[in-house]
């Protein structure tokens, strides 16, 4: 017998796979998952979208459904379901609340779990509890994209220049390239 | 000097035949032999790679895992590539591991794609790589090694796994052995391939391939005619970006040195060269089944003049010069769609995502 | 505290501290060797339906006390006004 080195580092033998990166952005299909809750969410996401159409993407938008019930709930992860089939890449928020960062992260692993590059956005306040929620299912290296808090409640303007000045970032934590 | 690794220690059966069924049995393996890899020769292996063994090549995917210069080491060993191919496979793994390059993408996607390493630069001779007779496979070397190194990376450190992490249908032999060649510098024309994309010296640019197949002009009697026959063997019906679900890819193509001759008798600038390519790679939508035609307009795929065409632009390919100098044939490796070649130097100094 | 103390204490800060950001408490009422009983406290939520919903919040509790703790067998129950 002889000792060699294992070929295979111990974090290779992982069951689910890493967090991918986009790699380039042009001729992707991005999909941005707004909820119903924040209209600062909104604003961001529409400025995004137009920046990343300007860097040859092709955006999607899809508003997550409020689950008040069983039908809603299956109705919306059906919804989902055709969402993320129909694109190559997720961004999926907003956490900026307990039960919203749930459902946020909670969609972002969805598309994970699909093979999608995908980050998650939650805003500064909620990131332990994005990072616990991800990390309990299985995704500690979910990549998330950190808003500032709060920003719920500013004026128009300022969300979406706020939406700009964070685009780069976005593309940084998405592993994006033009 | 010797390095402090991190490698788990397994033990297991010494004689080669022994280890290659362990090794196999563990997942480690391709199915061919492979060497043990010992303490002592995966430290030969990072004395000649010049870096620290704990230094990160890149992130690899699907597992996400950091690839170090370590594991790069070990799967070197068992492959059978010689120790002053590190740095050549060093650059090549920060090469695959660029977001541009998508090998994510490449390692879960139903297509038969495999990395191409083509070597530009005098560490062809240092290393031995192929560049005559038999320039992609055959010719007795180290390049068969090479390849196979990387390929085990791609398995034990990335992750790719033939149908669990891995949905391509068919494979190709590439992924056993991958694809290393060099350029015939000396027989081109033309700047080699690393410094028209801008690195100059010992270089390796990897492109995503679906393989290589053979064009044959036996007549040969013209650079026009030689580029118009490349080109309309280039847009086959199947080749991945004729696809209206493809946006982009960057084909590559070799011209033997005679070929190349030729051809720069006509065209002496690249940029032409390339422009005839583009030209002659496009396809009447006529051709097409008309099952196709809706989804092709619909892709906006079809220009104006009714065609549809392989390549966006003529900088969407690569051209380099090698193989023996029986003439007659050229070689096309069609590229995987939605990524893009990626070079580095040899030097890691250089190294840094493109964005 | 009498049950892996210092534990149980940073995992209900740590608690604490997730579900604060919607203005939510969590408070000890009682503890046994067994394990612990909390009360969640919407007084000063901007909305209750905000706070990590019931089932959401007692998995994040327990995988937090579980880490602390070292103990997966301590039973965790919470009382929340919203059940």
């Amino acid at each position: 017998m002889v000792a060699v080195l294992s070929p295979q580092p111990a974090s290779a033998r992982i069951s689910k796979v890493g967090c991918p990166p986009v790699g380039g952005l042009k001729g992707k299909r991005v999909g941005l998952r707004r909820d119903r809750f924040w209209l600062s969410w909104d604003w961001i996401t529409d400025e995004w979208a137009q920046l990343l159409e300007k860097d040859g993407a092709e955006v999607v938008i899809w508003r997550a459904p409020v689950g008040k019930g069983d039908k809603e709930m299956v109705e919306g992860s059906d919804e989902y379901s055709a969402f993320i089939s129909s694109i190559d890449v997720a961004v999926s928020g907003l956490g900026n609340c307990g039960s919203c960062t749930l459902w946020a992260i909670h969609d972002a692993v969805g598309a994970l779990d699909a093979g999608l590059p995908t980050a998650a956005v939650a805003s500064e306040h909620f990131e332990p509890l994005a990072r616990m929620l991800a990390s309990q299912r299985g995704h500690d290296d979910l990549r998330l994209k950190i808003m500032p808090y709060p920003i719920e409640g500013k004026p128009e303007d300022e969300v979406r220049e706020i939406a700009r000045d964070h685009y780069e970032s976005l593309l940084e934590t998405l592993g994006a390239t033009r | 000097m010797t390095s402090s690794l991190v490698s788990e220690r397994i033990e297991v059966p010494d004689d080669i035949a022994e280890f290659s069924k362990d090794a196999l049995a563990r997942g480690w393996s391709d199915g061919l032999p492979l060497i043990p890899p010992t303490e002592e020769r995966v430290q030969a292996h990072i004395e000649a790679a010049g870096l620290d063994a704990q230094h990160v090549l890149g992130v690899l995917y699907p597992s996400g895992v950091s690839c170090t210069v370590e594991q790069l080491a070990v799967n070197a060993v068992m492959a059978g590539a010689p120790a002053n191919a590190m740095p050549l496979m060093a650059a090549s793994i920060s090469a695959i591991a660029d977001p541009a390059f998508d090998l994510a993408g490449i390692n879960a996607t139903t297509a038969s794609v495999v990395p191409a390493f083509i070597v530009s630069g005098e560490v062809r001779d240092t290393v031995g790589l192929p560049y005559k007779h038999s320039a992609f496979g055959g010719q007795a070397g180290p390049a068969p090694a090479i390849g196979r190194a990387l390929r085990l990376v791609i398995r034990n450190v990335a992750g790719q796994v033939a149908g669990l992490s891995s949905e391509s249908v068919f494979g190709q032999p590439g992924r056993v052995t991958g694809i290393v060649t060099a350029e015939w510098i000396e027989e081109s024309p033309w700047p080699s391939l690393g410094e028209r994309r801008g690195v100059k010296g010992d270089s390796v640019t990897v492109f995503g391939v679906l393989g290589s197949a053979n064009i044959l002009n036996s007549y040969g009697s013209s650079g026009s005619e030689i580029l118009e026959v490349i080109g309309k063997s280039l847009c086959y019906m199947g080749n991945n970006n004729m696809d209206h679900s493809a946006q982009f890819a960057h084909q590559l193509v070799s011209l033997n040195p005679v070929w190349a001759r030729i051809v720069a008798r006509e065209f002496p600038k690249m940029e032409d060269v390339q422009e005839q390519l583009y030209i002659h790679s496009a396809v009447p939508i006529e051709n097409f089944p008309v099952s196709l035609h809706r989804p092709l307009e619909e892709a906006n795929d079809i220009r104006p003049d009714g065609k549809v065409y392989l390549m966006d632009t003529p900088d969407d390919v690569s051209v380099i010069v090698n193989g023996g100098k029986g003439s007659l044939h050229g070689c096309m490796l069609p590229a995987m769609s939605n990524m893009l070649p990626v070079t580095r130097s040899l030097d890691p100094a250089t190294w840094q995502s493109s964005r | 505290m009498t049950t892996t103390g210092e534990g149980l204490r940073a995992a209900i800060e740590e608690a604490q501290r997730i579900i604060s950001a919607d203005g939510a408490r969590l408070d000890v009422i009682d503890e046994t060797a067994e394990g612990v009983c909390l009360r969640l406290d919407l007084t000063d939520a901007g909305c209750a339906d905000c706070v990590l919903p019931p089932a959401s919040l007692l998995e994040v509790v327990k995988s937090l006390i579980r880490r602390h703790t070292g103990d997966g067998a301590l039973v965790v129950r919470i009382e929340d006004p919203r059940d």
